[in-house]
């Protein structure tokens, strides 16, 4: 029983770190834009095929690819948020859903007529790897998303604390409206939030791509628990997708190995409710000012 | 102002009665076939352009209409591709060959329907895709047990026959007149009997088995039938779970399995699934013996995702490109099919072409596109067709289902041209010069 208990443990942490990094990006657009990005999964789904079509092209493994994603990802990020999101800037919350949830279904469709539906995948020689700790064992693939959600995650960190650009996008994501007239370009801000959280999403497609294989759907395995990781996490919190990731990973696997493997995400949903009953606005949420 | 608003009145009575006028003209005058014809009696429906097609009979009938009902989008959209190409192979090839000689060399022509990979929505796209095709004279379908369940009775109530491929024993318990299962339902029984066979004739020593199986009704049913044959023939179960299908992480599950200590694994999964499991158990490094239930573990993507680690892994299939019952007339289809589609004739494409055919052979003995007739003819057919089984012949029972259809277990391996196909090792009177290749 110890050792089940233990293994779940070790597979819940290096699926938390895969869910975390998911999560990441979609608490960022929320923070500052205040807007919930449905169409997060379809982002990171475009991210593998952006893996795959680059280790076409250069043969070199999915890790040395990451610049190039990230580059790519950028750009793709950059011409949706012109044609569509910018024009929606300000606008409801309705707004935002409706678009991005049509945004998902298009970017799928489109996906399967560009790649088609037949799953492919990125070679790698460490898809089957593990590193073993006596008898216990850590999934190599899985191990180095973890570490590299980590990575990632701390930069994104330093970047938003540390950077004019990263206040910037904090002050706007308190009040939009009085960073403007603090002199802040909110439209950089928004812009620059949205395109990062792309390349975080693109980048954790890129991580998953030895675990996954690639399909025009792929996107939605994770959307759902990225999603309650950010409310859980606090919505905005860069640290809370951190730690709600990992703490959701850990849940699942030990009601998953401990009582049946059906009620992993049962498990998940008890534990979202039982934090938002004694922490409404999520372990690091600020919550709202009651007047 | 009296005079305007009489006016304004009058024009939009007309245009009311325009409109209400204009929605007359364009509903179908039938939209579901209006009454029970009789063989070779019906008049031809005569479309727009001159031509006919499909609820029809007799030499003036050109194009048959016949559904394709698989997923050609969503999380098991690669499944559709193979089950779409395999309808479309036998229906270029049947066209090529004459089409329906008995309806005057009438073509056939294929109408898809998008299942979404989604069971909930499949009866939907049944019913909107034959509302626009009320023509459509026969269906095949469905790339998966769950479908055809949720289909069926859409096909029931339209009167046409559905040839489908679910390898479910609770298609036919749903006691449809109109839906055929020429695939064989009994997955677990030729399992249990081959690791029955790899003991007595290659001492395996097989004695603890462990059975995992995806959350639908093909997962069910297989697993189900695995447990029960499993326990009364001497081997104890020592694992048996079901996980989510297209869920994010098998490795709770894999822990689980690895602590149970079973020396051969039964999993029964579609593609994503069967990899995810494959790949968390060499993570976890696992190695038990592995006899997968169809679906995921035959595709050729599978091949493609795991490489070399491929070689030697044992599956179920209803049916495979290389067994003896690919002879005669079709002993050209499956290399055929891999020349034109660029990878070998899968358990589903293989599959799909043998319902096409069968459906083609059911308009040749009835001669007539009515739904009724159609179903009795595919029903009294007696037939050779690449399903092989305990006779060869078809033989489809008052509830649709092929009494005489055996599964076949394949073992994946390399060929001379350095691709990986799955051989069909047992039964021995299907596997021609195939041997099973030890595994230990």
């Amino acid at each position: 029983m110890s050792w089940k208990i233990i293994q779940a443990v070790i597979n819940g942490i290096l699926n938390g770190g895969v869910y975390a990094i998911v999560a990441v990006g979609l608490t960022i657009v929320y923070g500052v834009m205040k807007m919930i990005n449905f169409a997060n999964g379809e982002f990171l789904m475009f991210g593998m095929y952006f893996t795959y079509l680059l280790y076409q092209v250069t043969g070199w493994t999915c890790y040395a690819l990451i610049p190039l994603v990230a580059v790519v990802m950028a750009a793709f990020g950059w011409v949706v948020y012109k044609l569509v999101i910018e024009r929606i800037v300000g606008r409801d919350s309705t707004t935002y859903i409706m678009i991005t949830v049509g945004l998902s279904y298009f970017l799928m469709n489109l996906a399967q007529i560009l790649f088609s539906a037949t799953p492919v995948s990125v070679p790698s020689d460490i898809k089957t790897a593990s590193v073993k700790l006596g008898s216990f064992s850590a999934s190599l693939p899985r191990l180095i998303a973890f570490l590299a959600a980590c990575v990632l995650i701390f930069a994104v960190w330093l970047f938003m604390q540390k950077t004019y650009m990263g206040r910037a996008m904090r002050a706007t994501s308190e009040k939009a409206e009085v960073a403007q007239i603090l002199g802040i370009n909110t439209k950089v801000a928004f812009t620059v939030a949205f395109v990062l959280s792309l390349v975080l999403a693109g980048v954790a497609g890129l991580l998953l791509t030895p675990i996954y294989t690639i399909y025009p759907s792929v996107g939605s395995v994770l959307k759902t628990t990225a999603l309650m990781i950010v409310v859980l996490g606090g919505m905005g919190s860069i640290p809370g997708a951190l730690l709600g990731g990992i703490i959701v990973g850990i849940v699942e696997a030990l009601v998953g190995t401990l009582i049946d493997a059906n009620l992993g995400p049962a498990g998940i949903f008890v534990v979202f409710l039982l934090i938002l009953y004694i922490r409404p606005q999520g372990l690091f949420g600020k919550g709202s000012r009651v007047a | 102002m009296k005079k305007r608003r009489t006016i304004a009145a009058m024009t939009m009575a007309m245009v009311m009665a325009v409109c209400l006028a204009g929605c007359g003209g364009d509903k179908p005058e039938e939209t579901k076939k209006p009454e029970t014809k009789t063989a070779g009696t019906e008049a031809a429906e005569e479309k727009k352009d001159g031509e006919t097609s499909g609820k029809a009979s007799g030499e003036s009938v050109e194009t048959i209409k016949i559904g394709a009902f698989f997923n050609f989008s969503g999380a098991n959209a690669d499944t559709g591709i193979l089950d779409g190409d395999g309808a479309q192979f036998a229906v270029d090839w049947i066209n090529e060959n004459g089409g329906i000689k008995s309806l005057g060399g009438a073509k056939l022509e294929l109408v898809n329907g998008d299942t979404l990979s989604d069971s909930a929505q499949a009866k939907a796209v049944a019913e909107r895709v034959i509302s626009e095709n009320p023509d459509m004279v026969a269906a095949v379908g469905a790339g998966g047990s769950g479908y055809t369940v949720a289909m069926g009775s859409v096909f029931e109530k339209n009167e046409i026959p559905y040839v489908q491929n679910g390898v479910s024993a609770s298609i036919p318990e749903q006691g449809y007149s109109y839906t055929f299962q020429p695939v064989p339902n009994i997955f677990g029984q030729t399992q249990i009997e081959f690791i029955q066979y790899l003991n007595e004739e290659y001492d395996y020593g097989v004695t603890k088995v462990g059975i995992i199986y995806e959350d639908t009704d093909y997962g069910i049913s297989t697993a189900q039938g695995n447990l029960d044959l499993a326990k009364s023939a001497g081997l104890e179960v020592v694992f048996n779970e079901s996980f989510p299908a297209n869920g994010s992480d098998v490795s709770s599950l894999i822990t689980n399995l690895k602590a149970s200590g079973a020396e051969m694994v039964l999993p029964v999964a579609f593609t994503q699934d069967a990899k995810l499991i494959f790949n968390t158990m060499s993570s976890m490094d696992y190695h038990p013996l592995i006899l997968g239930g169809g679906a995921g573990f035959l595709y050729p993507s599978f091949a493609e995702e795991l490489g070399d680690a491929v070689d030697g892994v044992l599956s179920v299939a209803s049916l495979n490109w290389d067994s003896t019952s690919f002879s005669g007339d079709f002993s050209e289809v499956a290399r055929q099919f891999e020349e034109k589609y660029g990878y070998f004739m899968s358990e589903h494409s293989a599959g799909t072409f043998n319902h096409v055919y069968i459906i083609a052979q059911g308009l040749e003995a009835c001669g007539t596109t009515d739904g009724a007739a159609l179903a009795e003819a595919i029903r009294g057919l007696s037939i050779e067709t690449v399903q092989g089984g305990k006779t060869g012949v078809l033989a489809l029972d008052e509830n649709g289902a092929n009494k005489d259809a055996l599964p076949v277990i394949v073992q994946w391996g390399k060929d001379e041209d350095g691709t990986y196909r799955p051989h069909t090792v047992y039964p021995v009177d299907q596997a021609g010069d195939n041997e099973f290749v030890s595994v230990k």
